[in-house]
């Protein structure tokens, strides 16, 4: 840093001169650096256990007897099946009635405060956007277990 | 007393004629411009602070095909490193090579599951894996990376091939919606 003197016999001047030359040569450094290890489009992950096989729409066999919790996807709208229950959403035209399924989906974690698994059965014909929505939206809702299969015989 | 014209005096005992033509006021011009370095620092300052924040430090992972949008969601987890199947609209490939067509899947019927060429090339890269890592367990972990508009029939036989080749964690890829985090892991077993 340097300093500016007045002239012998004044007072000393108060405004310090900061030597912005190793400061903008950092800079220049950092932003070279950043720019060429940027990641402009960072990608993510939603996880599912694959359970597609063997025999479609089979349940794993445990030693004590648990309700099942499915969501089974297909082109009507969603299912929600929570041991012996059955709840129906169907599609809103086009459109899965998400906003419905949540609704649900917090309704069956209030019966099953403990459980994270999900079984999302999915049929033929339905989009995976769709497939990940329904994913997420279990996810969100508490069931972070989620596992993916296919539809024929769940119901 | 003699009468001198008037004009300037400062200066005149000085011998050094640039100094004298310096503090007369004679002098040229100097070559050097000062430029002014508040804005260029602030702009700088700006642009390594919007860097800092955009900046990941586990890197670009995998790269978005042309012909494939990934969806968006609310509850994402960081990618690791893993074998990447890629289901576009017109191939689907595994590390890049291409393993079979979508439209040949497509219309195939429905009871049919098998897809050999994926299911061969997993294998393989199974057992690279444990070559590569003889004293690691094999995890099974797989990144799909699918196009939004792409059918469960065809995906099915994906994950098909994925749970006979013993790759049961699926990992799909996807986008951060924004203003979205990332969930809470499922625990484990």
């Amino acid at each position: 840093m340097g300093v500016s003197i007045a002239s012998s016999g004044g007072k000393r001047s108060l405004d310090a001169e900061l030597n912005l030359v190793p400061f903008i040569d950092l800079l220049s450094s950092c932003i070279a650096f950043l720019l060429m290890t940027a990641v402009w489009s960072s990608m993510y992950r939603i996880d599912a256990t694959n359970k597609n096989s063997g025999a479609a729409g089979t349940m794993e066999k445990k030693d004590t007897p648990v309700d099942r919790l499915v969501l089974v996807v297909d082109t009507r709208g969603y299912t929600v099946i929570a041991g012996k229950e059955k709840y129906l959403i169907p599609k809103k035209g086009e459109l899965y009635d998400v906003p419905e399924l949540e609704k649900k989906l917090k309704q069956v974690k209030g019966y099953y405060p403990d459980r994270l698994d999900m079984n999302v059965a999915v049929s033929v014909g339905v989009l995976y956007a769709d497939i990940t929505q329904a994913m997420d939206t279990s996810i969100g809702m508490g069931f972070t277990d989620v596992s993916l299969t296919d539809a024929t015989g769940v119901i | 007393m003699p009468i001198h014209t008037t004009g300037r005096r400062l200066g005149r005992s000085i011998t050094l004629k640039t100094v004298r033509d310096k503090v007369s006021g004679k002098g040229k011009h100097g070559v050097y411009a000062n430029i002014q370095l508040t804005s260029m620092v602030d702009m700088f300052t700006i642009m390594v602070v919007f860097l800092l924040q955009t900046f990941s430090a586990s890197g670009e992972l995998l790269y978005v095909q042309k012909d494939i949008t990934v969806p968006d969601v609310n509850n994402w987890r960081e990618l690791g490193i893993a074998p990447l199947i890629a289901v576009g609209a017109e191939t689907i490939t595994l590390d890049g090579f291409e393993v079979a067509r979508p439209a040949d899947l497509a219309a195939a019927p429905d009871t049919e599951w098998d897809m050999p060429a994926l299911e061969e090339k997993l294998n393989e890269a199974k057992a690279m894996f444990k070559v590569v890592h003889p004293g690691e367990t094999f995890s099974g972990e797989i990144i799909i990376q699918a196009d939004k508009s792409i059918d469960f029939k065809i995906l099915r036989r994906v994950l098909f091939a994925c749970a006979k080749a013993e790759y049961v964690s699926v990992h799909f890829a996807v986008r951060s919606k924004a203003g979205s985090g990332p969930s809470a892991a499922p625990p484990k077993e």
